[in-house]
């Protein structure tokens, strides 16, 4: 649907020109887009093609803060809040004549104002956009594991593919760069559902090819998790894997107040994925045919504790054998403490990798 | 028009801009097309009124004559994405073409991956462009 000329009465010739000058443009295709202009007072404003059609041009004209453009500028602000901020006009011109009128945003249809994530800087868009919505999601009412939910999910799949491409790397497995690059720094959040958007890591401590492949695996996987047969996973299995326990990590629990999960960003370039309940159960059934996680517990002496890493070594076994394997960070400062001592540790074992959830002095078990 | 009247016509045999184009139009050190593009569609399926310059839809009439003389597309799918993300307006699905000398002149991409392509009478804009969409 066209934007068209406001049927009341236009505002005086006193608050716009006719023709809005263009001091700085900020987007631009054929013609300025976003562009920063003056009104006739010379204030400084935000201007925005939001329609060219038969009847003219139609654009959007809010008053702009410094503060604001520095936002844009910085990343912070996107196009669509920065218009937001004020009560815009709408100024029309068909080449030989112009109006303005007040405006009311909410009489816009959505598709003529910039995608809510529309950063004037394409290095500022996020890396990943995680949206959790149900019916208790509005602010006030939303309980906390929601909050914690979007951002440990998003850090989990996330830390699965990198693990991955990583550990395909024949130099070994970086250490807190590896962690620096999982823990994406969080670029916004939004409450009108519960939605964080993660920055991009400093990308130059890594490979570029690292970061695309695991892009691209939790891109595949997280597609396929929302009903896409078209994505054709992995055939290794080990891989498969991978990108399986990738995607579930970001599936809505199977009860609770989430009901869907919504993803975006520039690591899901071609659309939007939406995860429901139903993706977790037929990502969990495709799990099935290849998983190969064990609860294991193992006893011995614990030794070689590297922190860089998160590895470990059991000595002194029952079985007479070396047991080395990682450990979450979380448990860290157990590990130290209980070093050269006889413990019991328990975790997961997948194809001959053990990682270790829990450790306890031999005889108890604490976590 | 021919070669004659508008001297920044083709050296190829035979192709020439269409008479409405101003004189003068494309600007000489325009280069032929050689270069695959990105063309936003108003719909999921190419149609031949998605391959209208903005003079053909009567649109921007405040815009330079040579600027609406032609038809934009991007150099990549990522900018026709960011140009999508916007102006939702504009359009729903993207198609790839390529675009060779004998389809016209193609200007250097901005810094949006913005490109102008004139394109010669009598070229089936469409038959660029592949049928499927991303």
């Amino acid at each position: 649907m066209s934007l068209h000329k406001p049927v009341y009465e236009a505002m005086s010739d006193t608050i716009l020109p006719s023709t809005l000058p263009v001091e700085r443009i900020l987007y631009e295709a054929e013609l300025p887009v976003l562009y920063i202009t003056k009104t006739l007072q010379d204030q400084t404003a935000l201007a925005y093609v939001a329609d060219d059609n038969e009847e003219g041009l139609f654009t959007l004209v809010v008053l702009l803060s410094k503060k604001t453009l520095l936002g844009l500028d910085n990343g912070t602000v996107s196009a669509r809040d920065a218009l937001a901020l004020a009560p815009p006009w709408l100024h029309w011109t068909n080449g030989s004549a112009s109006a303005s009128w007040s405006f009311d945003l909410e009489d816009l249809p959505p598709k003529h104002l910039p995608h809510s994530h529309f950063m004037i800087n394409p290095q500022h868009e996020p890396l990943i956009r995680t949206r959790a919505t149900g019916e208790s999601i509005v602010l006030g009412h939303m309980p906390a594991s929601v909050v914690a939910f979007v951002a440990d999910a998003t850090r989990k799949a996330v830390k699965t593919v990198l693990d991955w491409s990583f550990a395909t790397n024949p130099d070994g497995r970086p250490t807190d760069r590896h962690r620096g690059l999982y823990d994406l720094p969080i670029q916004s959040f939004a409450f009108s559902s519960f939605e964080l958007s993660f920055a991009p890591p400093d990308q130059g401590m890594f490979s570029g090819s690292e970061i695309r492949s695991a892009a691209e695996k939790l891109n595949a996987g997280l597609r396929w998790a929302s009903g896409d047969d078209t994505v054709v996973l992995p055939t290794d299995v080990e891989e498969r894997e991978v990108v399986l326990r990738a995607a579930l990590a970001l599936t809505p629990p199977s009860s609770g107040v989430i009901s869907e999960i919504h993803l975006s960003g520039t690591w899901l370039p071609a659309k939007n994925v939406t995860l429901t309940r139903s993706s977790r159960g037929r990502v969990r059934s495709a799990l099935q045919a290849v998983d190969s996680e064990n609860l294991v517990t193992y006893s011995g002496r614990l030794e070689e504790i590297d922190i860089g890493k998160f590895t470990f070594t059991l000595r002194g076994t029952p079985e007479g054998i070396e047991r080395k394997g990682s450990f979450a960070e979380e448990l860290t400062e157990e590990m130290l403490a209980l070093t050269s001592r006889s413990v019991v540790v328990a975790g997961v074992e997948r194809r001959g990798k053990l990682e270790v959830y829990a450790v306890a002095v031999e005889g108890a078990l604490r976590s | 028009m021919s070669v004659d009247d508008n001297p920044v016509g083709s050296a190829l045999s035979g192709l020439s801009f269409p008479a409405s184009f101003p004189s003068g139009c494309p600007p000489a050190e325009t280069p032929d097309a050689n270069a695959e593009c990105y063309r936003i569609l108003s719909g999921s399926i190419k149609t031949d009124a998605d391959f209208l310059s903005y003079a053909e839809l009567g649109k921007l009439p405040s815009a330079a004559p040579c600027k609406r003389a032609a038809i934009s597309v991007y150099d990549t799918v990522e900018n026709a994405r960011r140009n999508l993300q916007a102006r939702p307006y504009i359009g729903t699905a993207i198609c790839k073409g390529k675009l060779e000398a004998s389809h016209g002149k193609l200007s250097h991409p901005g810094d949006t991956g913005h490109m102008s392509w004139w394109a010669y009478e009598g070229v089936d804009r469409k038959q660029c462009f592949e049928e499927s969409t991303l």
